[in-house]
């Protein structure tokens, strides 16, 4: 009876029904499961005397709820999101290290400059001494430890490519397994539903490392693409590797290849722009502003001289990479340029200071050849430490030196004739070097000759001063000329062709290689992590060079390491420090609030199109119930029938009978 | 059709919203809590860049402050000390002028002892020090000013520097702090030169490097007469005359009285004759000013009656007669103090006595000198006359008041650096004010705001709350039986 076949297939139908409809239940809350429905279609009819009559019903397929193109841009989301959150993450790091507080960089630059100038206040005291070699400690181990806790960033940020590059090789691994799977199911014809679930599943945690896509291949297995290359051809499957490059990059490339990857996002994206672009900036902006901080404040000090007046010996703490190679290319991280240095040589004995100068080529000359220029100078000896390649120099015997600049107090007096003897004092602060020459009015006697006159001129022939040396002038009295620059002239006679000059600088190192040599520095060491006071100043701060007389209440020297707290630096692209330090923190924050914006664009885009997906795929749990009771009807009524077919038979029975 | 929204969408849109409420009522929690707005940089980069500058500003103003209040406080310990020296000298000034008219040694002691008292009084405030050293020692600030040993002047030695010391206000300009002692104590403007004595010694044209006061020594050195008198040098005539200038300036009148030469009378520029025979080689003659000439009378002229010329060199020594200068009888001659090189420029055209001189070089003693000058002239130390004893107090009355005048130019200058200093103080204070401010309206949060955005917050997560139960809670499953 056609009947019981109708019945039956309607009963199985339901039955099946009812089971993908519990399965989308089930699957309700399971994170990219698609839902289901079954296909009904009428079974073929057979002929009935004159009449089709159908044979009932059969299941045809079940269908799998998917919008591809919503699910190819949720794909796409995803890594951008990968790469986004990712990045936020590695950046809200950076922006942690630089969120101001107590203790942070920005406070320890603040109180170096702050104790600095207390110190430029009262230089004499030890205490406020202490307190600011303390600062300028603490300043660099900021630095230190920022420039550490970068590196450890980067060290955390390196371990997690590897593991990300694992876990994407693993789901490579699967995809390809699965592929398998699905190829052989649909082999026996059915529709593998749950296992494209799980596979689309893996390639959506995929995507969250690296920009995958999937191509069908056609015959139900799938292509995965990473970078635009494969990486799963049906069952078989590629593995990525991350790579450390000589150039200090890091890069992930498929099996074997040197050449990296060009990934256009996901989470490994994120990590290796981290690596190769983001944290490498910051370090090295902070590398370079404590370098500036280094090089201006070494300078600085290195041009005064402390209590204890010029030095007998100044040691270098800093090396060069090679003796005998020019300077442009042996000292790599403080520049030396070519120009000329000034070095104050004082008789012990007189206190008459005698400037000589030595000029640098960096391009031609190497450390060797400086040694061997300062050596040639009177009273001057250089020596080399071979094995740490770093230069010391120290004064002969009955000789001082120092780097101050203070203009030579006795002037060659090869062209004075008479009997007076001029006398300079002061500290010149000029805005250029100069040089000086005096002449006088005529001859005459100091302190008693009516209208004996000197006259001053600078090096282009300008009159700078007239000084009365004559009737009215106390033979010995010094007057200041200019720039902080006194003359004075002994008793004694002046003739009138007399004449003697001066040469005037503000800047006794032209070059930089006081400071490229750590030569009479605050700082020593040239590179993050070994950054600290010198050692010498820790032991005893009354070495530190305060000022240009060597008294303890000059603090000269102390005031104008002060004065680059405002000193606009072209290395820091016209900034200070203070601002350098800002606009490293706001840039931190700026990469977090990029990162934060792309995010939550993204994390709404995603929202979005996950509505879209769950219009179409999503389960509603109302929608299966009534779907769900829709079956339990037809499957009463298939019973019914089935029943009423039964008791038709048997009637037929009972009238056989 | 309408739009497919199914639970799972319903439950996600619910977490991800309250997970977005949850954390805005993080973030304002902190924000009532720590009163700030900005947490951290990505909170708003802008306003932490103009923060942080602001910060640096405002701690660096504070610095300002510190360094401002620590030199002031040393200024101001100055000018108590400034102020405690010009009182000493005006009690001192008083001492010298009750000494004029006391005629008691023992009350001359009394003011002498007085005057001790005030020299210890103003050398201690001269070596004032404070935690940060001495207050007038310049930039040597470790060494004591005025260790109290003198100069081959008579001056206390300074052992300071002459250089002032500064506060330095970064981005400032350099200011002038304490002021050396040499400054304080010592310089005044120097005035004329006084010579007091009987050679003839006068002030030069030129311009002294001297201080104080020096003894002049003019000293005699040989002497030689015109021809035809017959009359020679005495044996101690190098030694003991006592009279000095170029031919003619000094001149003997003869009179032979013998008309053989063996005896007669000799009279030095007009003084009472001397009667002299031809025995006598060493015989004294004395001038109407008590000048005195050692001649050899054994071989005058016989009959010679008339008038000789007399030539007698000498010298000039400010250091006790080691080293000499011969009297050029110029009107601007040079001597220097091989002691401490300083030069006298001395008249000396009118030299015509051997003797000890006075010279003093007013304006330019020391304040301690000073005191110590006037005690020694008060108990005369160098027996003076009373006329001249008179003179000389009166010239240290006169001393007092320069340097007196000196110290309040001094206390003036002081005031002007502390008028200065108190204003930079006051406008960095302002300045301070100003930067918290505008640091603080960058920085701070505004609480009311916070905390309506709190409550609003709170109700939102509410109302999120109930309405997802709401639409989750009816299901079909309720309703089939």
């Amino acid at each position: 009876m056609k009947a019981f076949e109708i019945g039956l297939s309607s009963l199985r139908a339901q039955q099946q029904t009812l089971s993908v409809l519990g399965n989308n239940l089930a699957n309700a809350a399971t994170p990219g499961y698609h839902r289901q429905r079954v296909e009904l279609n009428t079974r073929f009819p057979l002929r009935d005397d004159d009449h089709h009559i159908g044979t009932g019903v059969d299941v045809s397929r079940i269908a799998r709820l998917r919008n591809s193109a919503v699910e190819t841009a949720l794909l796409r989301n995803t890594s951008e999101a990968g790469t986004s959150q990712q990045a936020l993450e590695i950046n809200r790091q950076i922006e942690s290290l630089l969120t101001p507080g107590d203790a942070t960089i920005h406070e320890t630059l603040s109180n170096f400059f702050n104790r600095l100038e207390k110190s430029s206040n009262a230089p004499q005291d030890l205490t406020v001494r202490q307190e600011f070699l303390s600062s300028a400690d603490e300043l660099m181990s900021s630095f230190n430890t920022l420039d550490q806790k970068l590196a450890t960033l980067e060290r955390d940020v390196r371990l997690n490519v590897d593991d990300g590059v694992k876990e994407v090789n693993q789901l490579l691994n699967d995809i390809a397994g699965l592929n398998s799977l699905i190829f052989q199911t649909r082999a026996s014809s059915s529709e593998p539903n749950d296992l494209l679930d799980r596979r689309d599943a893996m390639v959506t945690k995929l995507t969250e490392w690296v920009d995958a896509d999937s191509v069908s291949l056609g015959d139900g297995r799938e292509q995965v693409l990473v970078a635009g290359g494969a990486v799963v051809v049906g069952n078989q499957s590629a593995a990525l590797r991350s790579r450390d490059y000589r150039n200090g990059t890091t890069g992930i490339t498929l099996n074997e290849l040197t050449t990296p990857l060009s990934l256009g996002s996901g989470k490994l994206k994120a990590m290796t722009t981290a690596l190769n672009e983001t944290i490498p900036s910051f370090r090295e902006r902070l590398r370079e502003m404590a370098r500036e901080i280094i090089r201006t404040v070494d300078q600085q000090h290195a041009q005064g001289v402390s209590d204890q007046g010029p030095y007998s010996v100044l040691l270098g703490t800093r090396g060069v990479l090679d003796l005998t190679v020019p300077l442009n290319n042996s000292v790599p991280e403080f520049p030396i340029n070519s120009g000329d240095l000034y070095i104050t040589v004082t008789e012990d004995a007189t206190g008459i200071r005698r400037t000589e100068k030595v000029s640098i080529d960096t391009s031609t000359e190497s450390l060797t050849d400086i040694a061997t220029k300062l050596t040639a100078l009177d009273g001057v000896v250089a020596t080399i430490d071979t094995v740490r390649k770093t230069l010391m120099i120290s004064a002969e015997g009955s000789y001082s030196i120092d780097f101050a600049g203070r203009p030579d107090n006795v002037p060659v007096l090869t062209s004075m004739t008479g009997t007076s003897r001029p006398e300079f004092s002061g500290h010149f602060h000029g805005d250029a070097p100069d040089d000086w020459s005096v002449t006088f009015s005529g001859p005459g006697t100091v302190g008693e000759t009516v209208g004996l006159t000197a006259t001053i001129r600078n090096s282009s022939g300008q009159v700078i001063a007239l000084q009365n040396i004559g009737a009215g002038y106390e033979a010995g009295t010094a007057v200041e000329i200019r720039d902080g620059v006194a003359l004075q002239f002994g008793s004694g006679t002046i003739n009138a062709a007399d004449t003697f000059s001066l040469t005037l600088t503000n800047n006794a190192d032209e070059t930089g290689i006081l400071s490229a040599l750590g030569i009479n520095s605050l700082f020593s060491g040239s590179e993050p992590g070994l950054f600290r006071v010198r050692e010498e100043l820790r032991r005893n701060p009354e070495r530190l060079a305060t000022s240009a007389t060597g008294q303890p209440g000059d603090a000269i020297n102390l005031a104008s390491m002060a004065k680059l707290r405002d000193l606009r630096l072209d290395e820091l692209s016209g900034r200070t420090f203070t601002e350098e330090i800002a606009d490293i923190t706001a840039e931190s924050g700026l990469i977090v609030q990029a990162a934060d914006s792309r995010s939550t664009q993204l994390e709404n885009y995603q929202s979005r199109l996950q509505a879209d997906r769950d219009a179409l795929s999503g389960v509603d749990i109302n929608e299966e119930m009534l779907l769900m009771m829709q079956g339990q009807r037809a499957y009463q009524a298939a019973a019914r029938f089935l029943s009423v077919a039964d008791q038709m038979l048997e009637e037929l029975f009972t009238i056989a009978r | 059709m309408d739009f497919r929204v199914t639970q799972s969408q319903m439950a996600a849109t619910a977490r991800k919203y309250l997970a977005k409420q949850s954390s805005e009522l993080f973030t304002t929690q902190q924000q009532i809590s720590t009163g700030l707005r900005i947490q951290r940089p990505s909170d708003d980069p802008a306003a932490i860049r103009r923060s942080l500058i602001q910060r640096d500003r405002v701690d660096r103003l504070e610095a300002h402050e510190v360094s401002i209040s620590h030199v002031k406080s040393r200024l101001e310990q100055a000018h108590v000390h400034l102020q405690d020296i010009n009182s000493l000298l005006t009690t001192a000034r008083q001492l010298a002028l009750q000494s004029q008219n006391v005629t008691d040694d023992s009350e001359r002691t009394a003011i002498a002892a007085q005057l001790d008292g005030l020299l210890q009084q103003m050398t201690s405030a001269a070596n004032a020090s404070d935690e940060s050293g001495y207050l007038f020692s310049g930039t040597a600030g470790n060494t004591q000013p005025f260790p109290g040993t003198l100069d081959s002047s008579g001056q206390t030695v300074y052992a300071g520097t002459p250089d002032s010391t500064g506060l330095y206000i970064a981005g400032d300009v350099e200011r002038q702090g304490l002021l050396p002692g040499d400054m304080v104590f010592q310089s005044a403007a120097r005035e004329p030169t006084v010579v007091v004595g009987k050679s003839g010694a006068a002030p030069g044209t030129g311009t002294d490097t001297a201080v104080g006061s020096k003894q002049l020594l003019v000293i005699h050195d040989s002497t030689t007469f015109a021809g035809g008198s017959g009359i020679l040098t005495g044996t101690d005539s190098a030694a003991g005359d006592t009279i000095i200038g170029p031919s003619g300036s000094n001149v003997f009148q003869i009179n032979d009285l013998s008309g053989t030469g063996t005896s007669g009378t000799i009279s030095l520029n007009g003084g009472d004759p001397v009667a002299f025979n031809n025995t006598m080689t060493n015989l004294v003659v004395t001038g109407a000013l008590g000048e005195k000439v050692h001649v050899d009378t054994t071989g005058i002229t016989a009959g010679f009656n008339g008038s000789v010329d007399i030539d007698s060199t000498g010298s000039l020594s400010l250091d006790g007669g080691i080293t000499r200068t011969a009297v050029s009888f110029s009107t601007n001659q040079q001597i220097t103090d091989p002691r401490d090189g300083t030069l006298v420029n001395l008249d000396t055209t009118s030299i015509r006595r051997a003797g000890t001189d006075h010279v003093e070089f007013p304006g330019t003693s020391d304040v301690f000198s000073v005191l110590r000058e006037l005690r020694d002239d008060i108990l005369n130390t160098r027996n003076m006359p009373d006329s001249t004893r008179s003179d000389s107090l009166s010239r240290r009355i006169g001393d007092i008041e320069r340097i007196q005048d000196h110290v309040l130019d001094m206390v003036g200058v002081q005031s002007v650096s502390l008028e200065q200093i108190d204003r930079l103080e006051s406008r960095t204070g302002d300045l301070k004010l100003a930067e918290k401010i505008e640091y603080s309206d960058t920085v701070s949060a505004d609480i009311a705001e916070a905390v309506l955005r709190l409550k609003e917050l709170n109700n939102l997560q509410q109302f999120t709350m109930a309405a997802v139960g709401q639409l989750l809670t009816p299901n079909l499953l309720n309703y089939i039986q």
